[in-house]
């Protein structure tokens, strides 16, 4: 899963990086508003967290832009507590969910998770499929009630493809989804982690279709 | 409110009234030149009347002269070739008397007196013409006129007397006062009600500024109209100026507290997130024993900043509404706040509905106080309700004896009776699973107390919590 957040404060952003990084998310961090707009535009996220107050651009401005051009990635607004009219004009302008400033991250990280979740039709915080059950809130994963120890990245496959059961999910994909602006991306190192998972969940769960991608199914349809 | 009254009370008793000074003064001054302007008239009349009596007199005496023939002393009478004008000379007492003296002789007198004479001292020189008031016959109040005549070829000094009683310049002269004293009042009682009006709309401009004043004070107008007379307008334009001078400052000391919460809300933020790394960083089981001398700084920390947001939160707040509250009251309508609020509630929960349920003639209900504060005291009680309902918040407002009150229900779990109260205390937090700050509802709390209104929790029947909020209606 991959966020874009947009925050001017250097600290708050980076303190925000970390601990959303930590919770299993590739994250690309804009400064202004302008920058902020044209990341939203351009690049493929699965959420993005907007402050509304921000430099260049307002966060309001940049929301209405990305709604106008059909941008539909669930956006998460950071608002100042008394700002209620702030909010309303947020959520007008097409925000999914707010959070009031002072935040703990660990708030903003909850309410990701929730939009994130939302937007991919699911209701609760346990992903299952088959045997295999992902808890997007505590990042844990276990086959059949055991507990499975998985790297960072490791994860983030499994986690973007549990919330999309079913779908057809192309490597470009998957490199989106899973890394930020700057890391460096090799389509091949998919191939290497999707080994590694199928390997340590045991059960085949994800597919491989020639020349398309991955497909993540319940294992009888696999048998 | 105490202090207000008191302060009316104070301009009631105030310096005396200008009603009274006005009015006082222009009766005495009516009374006053009226009194003395009768006074004036009936003098002058009396005045003219005697005169004229006194002309009478004289040619009634020049009549006498003329008339009389056998001014003779030797012969002891006086002969008259013609009868004296007036019948009432010869009616007994009439009150009109002739007399023809000299001395040695018996005065010769009018058929009317009688058996009296009128006194003369003969001694006395009149050879000019002498008018006088005498005592006559039966108290008369007689006017007198009295010339010495001396006829050529006779020593003799003859005195011509003529009297008539005053009865009848006193009788004319009290009917012209009767008169006098009638108009002077009716025009007396016509000037001071003139005064009376015009006072009574002089001042009107004066109650017509009290009254707006009192508006504005009430919230229902910004200013004074610039409708008044222009000897009060200056004021009406002062007090504008004022006003707006307060406005201005504490739109200010709003602008500033803002700033100074925002330059605030990041920087805690910041040490609060950083002091939650640190203890994120820590092992696990270091985390639970809260063992690591770093990780007790972390924690205290965390701690502190939070009591700190709070407590700048609140001040902040404090310091806000309670600028509005004394200074200026403005007026916020509540329907619509209601439905922004419950349309951005919708939006982030959508799987719940949220109804508004209001009286339709009540779309003008007015809260007296800031947007602001009423957005946060309805916005935080719809975060909450929409967090624990199933599927349902209803929110109905309506107005009663004078007050907005705002009920939001949802049909979640509920609280307990019992540790309803502990909602509303600073950070309070009943549930710590779910996310939240626990300001929310103390926030609710806190404004709603700055604005002398009211806050309850009840049972929502058949489940759920139902949150009262009263607020002063504008």
């Amino acid at each position: 899963m991959r966020l874009l957040l947009v925050e001017d404060d250097p600290d708050l952003s980076r303190q925000m990086k970390t601990v959303l990084e930590e919770g299993g998310y590739a994250v690309d961090v804009s400064f202004d508003g302008e920058d902020g707009h044209f990341l939203g535009e351009t690049e493929n996220y699965d959420a993005i967290i907007l402050d509304l107050g921000l430099p260049m651009m307002d966060g309001i401005s940049v929301l209405r832009k990305w709604r106008e051009a059909g941008i539909a990635i669930p956006v998460l607004i950071l608002t100042a507590r008394d700002g209620w009219s702030e909010k309303v004009a947020g959520l007008d302008a097409g925000a999914d969910d707010y959070v009031t400033k002072p935040f703990t991250v660990e708030e903003v990280l909850a309410r990701v998770r929730a939009l994130i979740r939302r937007s991919a039709g699911q209701a609760s915080p346990e992903l299952k499929c088959g045997p295999v059950s992902l808890n997007t809130n505590t990042s844990k994963v276990s086959v059949g009630g055991m507990p499975i120890k998985m790297t960072a990245q490791e994860y983030k496959l499994l986690a973007y493809m549990m919330h999309y059961p079913g779908k057809i999910i192309s490597r470009t994909e998957l490199t989106e989804h899973l890394y930020d602006q700057d890391f460096d991306r090799d389509s091949n190192t998919i191939e290497v982690f999707v080994t590694r998972v199928r390997k340590k969940l045991g059960v085949n769960i994800i597919q491989t279709v020639r020349g398309l991608g991955y497909q993540l199914v319940e294992p009888e349809e696999n048998e | 409110m105490n202090n207000i009254n008191q302060h009316h009370n104070n301009i009631q008793r105030g310096k005396g009234s200008l009603w009274f000074r006005l009015m006082s003064f222009s009766a005495l001054w009516t009374i006053l030149a009226l009194m003395l302007g009768g006074t004036l008239l009936s003098f002058t009349f009396r005045d003219v009347l005697e005169k004229n009596f006194d002309d009478r007199l004289n040619s009634l005496m020049e009549n006498l002269i003329g008339i009389s023939t056998n001014l003779n002393s030797s012969q002891g009478a006086v002969g008259f070739y013609r009868a004296v004008a007036d019948p009432r000379f010869e009616q007994p007492y009439s009150g009109w008397y002739w007399q023809i003296s000299a001395k040695e002789f018996n005065p010769f007198r009018s058929r009317s007196l009688w058996d009296q004479s009128l006194e003369t001292d003969l001694n006395k020189d009149s050879s000019q013409t002498q008018y006088f008031h005498m005592t006559g016959p039966e108290e008369q109040k007689l006017r007198v006129v009295e010339r010495d005549i001396t006829i050529p070829g006779n020593d003799t000094v003859f005195r011509f007397t003529v009297a008539i009683d005053t009865i009848e310049i006193e009788e004319q002269a009290g009917r012209f006062d009767t008169i006098l004293i009638y108009s002077m009042g009716a025009l007396g009682f016509g000037l001071i009600a003139a005064s009376f009006l015009q006072v009574f709309l002089g001042l009107r401009p004066l109650r017509n500024i009290r009254r707006s004043l009192a508006r504005v004070r009430s919230g229902d107008e910004a200013h004074l109209p610039t409708d008044f007379p222009a000897e009060i307008q200056p004021l009406a334009n002062e007090m504008n100026a004022l006003l707006d001078h307060n406005n201005e400052i504490v739109e200010r000391s709003r602008t500033q507290v803002g700033n100074l919460a925002h330059a605030l809300k990041t920087p805690l933020a910041i040490l609060l997130n950083e002091a939650s790394l640190q203890k994120d960083n820590m092992p696990q089981n270091m985390k639970t024993q809260n063992i690591e001398p770093q990780n007790i700084l972390a924690g205290q920390v965390r701690k502190q900043v939070q009591v700190m947001r709070r407590n700048v939160d609140h001040y902040l707040r404090r310091a806000r509404v309670a600028a509005n509250i004394k200074i200026i009251t403005s007026r916020t309508e509540v329907l619509p706040i209601l439905k922004d609020i419950s349309r951005a509630m919708s939006i982030i929960h959508k799987d719940k509905d949220f109804f508004i349920d209001h009286d339709p003639d009540q779309s003008g209900l007015f809260f007296k106080g800031e947007r602001q504060d009423l957005e946060e005291m309805v916005g935080n009680l719809m975060e909450n309700a929409a967090k624990w309902a199933e599927k349902k918040v209803t929110i109905h407002c309506r107005a009663e004896q004078g007050q907005v009150i705002i009920e939001v229900a949802d049909d979640g779990p509920g609280i307990e009776a019992s540790v309803r109260d502990a909602v509303f205390a600073r950070g309070e937090r009943l549930d710590e699973e779910t996310p939240g700050t626990g300001l929310g509802l103390s926030i609710v709390a806190d404004l709603t107390r700055l604005y002398g209104g009211d806050i309850r929790l009840e049972d929502h029947k058949p489940t759920g919590l139902k949150a009262i909020l009263r607020l002063p209606m504008a």
